[in-house]
């Protein structure tokens, strides 16, 4: 039984049957664990989309738009990672990653912290996206977060564009070794469950 | 040599914003109301349409004819919907390993991204330096992504495919032979690199090794970096560039919030 197509099964999992598939879903660790890192994912784009919110009260000019318009994005993803999570979906932020954001962003003087502030979180959560993938068991999981990390890749390019920062160096400074895996960054870590827990 | 962000003016920030308003317009007004039910079904639904590619451990190929992107008018909107021009399809049947039968898609469509880079580059109407310094390294990440496709085509024991993908390049060649303009190649670019990271969206999921979905996801968040900073200058963003007209159908972002597959390269194209 593929007990893991997607947010529908995942988000019904105290049910028996969903749709044409009947479930034996509550001894399955692995849809568990699936629930409890989407919960987590979508805790952290949450915690994105109040950055976001913060910061536009206290931008000008484009970057105003930028920061509403990446808030939207970002709540989306929180929407579509907490039909994955089921039970365990969040509605509120994460809260030590909120608490960690606020912090800089009452210890930023002007717009550019801000934006760099954006910059590092996107980048953070790009990384943290690809850290997941490794451990979704669930395509359709995996599928979503795959469907989001480009768009906040996306997203640091725009910001480290308008900070004007190099593009070798800061925007896109891959580097490739082919027998070892992906490319990574390694001022770019992912946000760690543990570190971050949901409720934490 | 970097941006001075802060000699911008606002006003002139403010005016070369119009493209970008009019997505985000979109954007804020409404992000489509879609329930987030419905929007893991759609994403899921993709990923189920795309099963037929693992039977019984073979894939069933199909020798298609890549539509997309043909032109630029006929191209799909990202995170929209694709055109029915997409849909030429069918004929041969083999048998390969679906994993060995995808990394040579990548690597083909890798070389043929890298081929329409070079072929851009020759024609030299790119003058704008730092677009120059951009897509030449961009090229040079394309040729790691397809040493590493090819690298693991290796490593299961598949013969990697180290040329262009021909089937691409053919439909791309009307673009090419009209490349007029330092904007027709930013704009070519721009859709190659979307096309790409919308092939690899297209397949993860679809690998028996699912450490190969994070592979690839990875490459496809390189291109998605490609097409921001193509789609900025195209933009105009954060200041317009100079010879290109800032225009408002080439945000930097996909405006959805989501990389879709729309537009991806069909299975078993070309190789």
């Amino acid at each position: 039984v593929d007990i893991i197509e997607g947010g529908q099964a995942v988000a019904q999992r105290a049910a028996l049957t969903v749709g044409r598939v009947t479930l034996a879903l509550e001894s399955d660790a692995s849809v568990v664990d699936d629930a409890a890192l989407a919960a987590f994912a979508a805790s952290v784009e949450l915690s994105a989309v109040e950055m976001y919110t913060a910061s536009a009260a206290r931008m000008t000019g484009p970057a105003v738009l930028l920061a509403q318009a990446f808030a939207v994005h970002h709540r989306e993803h929180a929407r579509t990672f907490n039909a994955f999570a089921g039970i365990n979906q969040v509605t509120t932020a994460n809260a030590r990653l909120t608490a960690a954001i606020q912090n800089q962003l009452d210890a930023s003087a002007d717009q550019r912290s801000r934006l760099m502030l954006a910059f590092q979180l996107e980048n953070q959560l790009a990384s943290t996206h690809q850290s997941l993938l490794g451990k979704f068991t669930s395509p359709g999981a995996v599928r979503l977060g795959a469907s989001i990390l480009p768009v906040e890749s996306e997203h640091a390019v725009i910001l480290g564009t308008f900070l004007g920062l190099d593009l070798e160096k800061d925007l896109i400074p891959f580097t490739l070794q082919p027998t070892a895996g992906p490319p990574t960054h390694p001022e770019w870590g992912s946000l760690d469950p543990a570190r971050y827990p949901v409720g934490g | 040599m970097r941006p001075d962000h802060s000699k911008i003016d606002p006003d002139q920030w403010a005016e070369a914003l119009t493209g970008l308003r009019d997505g985000l317009g979109r954007l804020l007004g409404a992000p489509d109301g879609r329930p987030a039910e419905d929007r893991a079904d759609l994403i899921v639904d993709n990923l189920s349409r795309r099963r037929f590619l693992g039977v019984g451990g073979l894939a069933v190929v199909s020798a298609a004819v890549l539509a997309a992107c043909t032109t630029s008018k006929s191209k799909p909107p990202r995170g929209g919907t694709s055109p029915s021009t997409t849909d030429v399809e069918t004929s041969t049947t083999i048998a390969v390993d679906p994993d060995v039968a995808i990394l040579r898609l990548a690597s083909s469509l890798e070389h043929a991204v890298i081929a329409v880079y070079q072929s851009a580059s020759g024609l030299e109407l790119v003058t704008n330096k730092k677009l120059v310094d951009a897509t030449t390294y961009f090229s040079s990440q394309h040729a790691d992504h397809a040493g590493l496709f090819q690298g693991l085509t290796s490593q299961r024991g598949g013969q990697p495919f180290t040329d262009p993908n021909q089937a691409i390049l053919e439909s791309l060649q009307p673009r090419l032979a009209a490349l007029a303009t330092q904007a027709d190649v930013v704009e070519l670019l721009y859709d190659v690199e979307s096309v790409a990271a919308a092939t690899y969206l297209s397949v993860v999921g679809t690998f028996t090794d699912n450490k190969l979905d994070a592979v690839t996801t990875s490459v496809a968040g390189i291109e998605g970096r490609h097409f921001a900073v193509l789609g900025l200058a195209l933009s105009g963003l954060p200041k317009p560039t100079t010879g290109i007209a800032p225009r408002t159908g080439s945000l930097p972002f996909a405006a959805s919030g989501f990389q879709t597959p729309d537009g991806a390269v069909p299975p078993g194209t070309g190789v």
